[in-house]
């Protein structure tokens, strides 16, 4: 097998940096932490340079649609294309036009996807809070006293809703996101052991 | 040395790992620890077996966490899932669309189609076309995977890795479409909304669960083992310190200081 190939080289490299990171966390060693610093910075500036790898894909993948005319996709493919060449030609070449094309248009179009949000949890918490059993019986009641502690109206029906909504949140809800919080801390150890030991491979493609 | 105030996490760090590394040496040796059914993970092979009567494909994501930033570990998570999802899919000749929002995973998820189909004996399947990078914004991510879903009209949607607000309308653009859904994540803010929209659900650390599981390698089954003998200690060190501050010394609370 080919040395590039061999998997024991990413392996390797993976538990020499989450050593080096853990130990830059943990201990006071001034050369260990500055190259914690330097390897996170690292991993950053590896994930930006990557974003060409993307354009290159993305530019790849949509102009074979366009050279086989995929139906239905096509069109929206050359749309892409254009947008993306025309942002990009006028980031450079006319700075004010990038502007008002980036404020008038991408920023109202993204809040409109991001505000589309509101509909959707009212639609999946309706189907959520069809009373089935016990569970869901409590998990209604729940929901219904967090509206009212947080919503203005809560208080004008009856101030108790307030405490009782804070009691909710502080103690049983509190209570059940640290368990799960603790139980997701052991499992990220459990997997960085299972990576260290070239079984979890995920993080570097093939299974 | 060690820094101030991290004394108490580093050794529990080391007794957990040593904790994990004992009982995966056990099940090396053969005492395989009993693990309970994910149901999540089951549904998997169900799933795809309903995209492929259906004739209809899948649908994946791995959620915005990406692999540079602090939620690196339940994208790993979601990749392997992935990768046993690609081989399943290999098995019944069902596309995976998977909606790619960060550049720097494109390369990974490549290779882990290509090694899944070619495991599967049918390397010349596995179509590159059907892994899409969509910009790596969080609103790019949600407008690209429901454009997805909704002209694929997917028959599964599996929702596995770090979510955060894109959850919702992943899911709920998967429950137009009548898709059967598959959630996990450990982001505690969207269990909840996981749970709300899909069929199954990996809660916590059952995502970190779900590599090993689905591989049934011994050695990595006694690795979730070790992680409930770490739960354990958990527990223990938990009532410990609720009984010390109930009875009003507060000497277990300072160790965790140190």
């Amino acid at each position: 097998m080919s040395v590039l190939k061999a998997r024991e080289i990413p392996v390797g490299l993976f538990t020499c940096v989450v050593v080096v990171l853990i130990l830059g966390y943990f201990t006071t060693v001034r050369q260990l932490i500055v190259a914690a610093d330097y390897l996170a910075a690292f991993g950053v500036l590896m994930a930006l340079i990557a974003i060409f790898l993307g354009v290159v894909d993305a530019l790849r993948i949509h102009l074979r649609h366009i050279a086989k005319r995929t139906p239905r996709q096509w069109y929206l493919s050359a749309w892409l294309i254009v947008a993306m060449m025309m942002m990009f030609t006028l980031g450079y070449a006319h700075k004010p036009t990038y502007d008002v094309l980036y404020s008038k248009l991408y920023i109202p179009v993204s809040v409109g996807i991001a505000a589309s949000i509101g509909y959707y949890l009212y639609s999946a918490f309706f189907r959520a809070f069809r009373i089935r059993n016990m569970e869901a019986a409590v998990l209604f009641a729940c929901a219904i006293i967090i509206i009212l502690k947080n919503a203005p109206i809560g208080d004008v029906i009856w101030v108790g809703f307030g405490e009782i909504g804070k009691w909710v949140t502080d103690v049983p809800g509190a209570g059940a996101s640290r368990a799960i919080l603790m139980g997701a801390a052991l499992g990220m150890v459990a997997l960085a052991i299972r990576a260290m030991l070239g079984k979890e491979r995920g993080y570097m493609g093939g299974e | 040395m060690i820094q101030t105030g991290r004394l108490t996490g580093f050794v529990l760090l080391i007794v957990l790992s040593a904790l994990i590394l004992y009982v995966i040496q056990r099940a090396r040796k053969g005492k395989i620890p009993e693990i309970r059914k994910l149901a999540g993970l089951d549904a998997i092979e169900e799933a795809i077996g309903r995209c492929a009567e259906m004739g209809r494909p899948a649908h994946f994501s791995t959620g915005w966490g990406g692999l540079s930033t602090e939620w690196a570990q339940q994208t790993i998570a979601g990749l392997s899932v992935l990768g046993y999802t690609y081989r399943v899919a290999a098995r019944y000749k069902v596309p995976v669309h998977y909606t790619c929002c960060w550049a720097h995973m494109l390369p990974l998820v490549y290779d882990l189609g290509r090694e899944a189909y070619l495991a599967e004996g049918k390397p010349e399947e596995f179509n590159p076309d059907t892994i899409r990078y969509v910009g790596d914004s969080q609103l790019t991510l949600m407008s690209g995977a429901m454009g997805t879903i909704a002209r694929e009209k997917v028959a599964a949607n599996f929702l596995i890795g770090a979510f955060f607000f894109e959850a919702i309308q992943l899911a709920e653009e998967g429950f137009a479409t009548g898709a059967i859904q598959v959630g996990g994540t450990a982001r505690v803010y969207q269990i909840p909304t996981l749970i709300a929209t899909c069929d199954y659900v990996l809660i916590g650390e059952e995502l970190f669960a779900a590599g090993a599981y689905v591989t049934r390698d011994p050695v990595q089954i006694g690795s979730i083992g070790g992680q409930d003998l770490g739960r354990l200690v958990a527990f223990i060190l938990t009532v410990i310190a609720v009984l010390s501050v109930s009875f009003g010394t507060r000497i277990f609370v300072d160790l965790f200081k140190l």
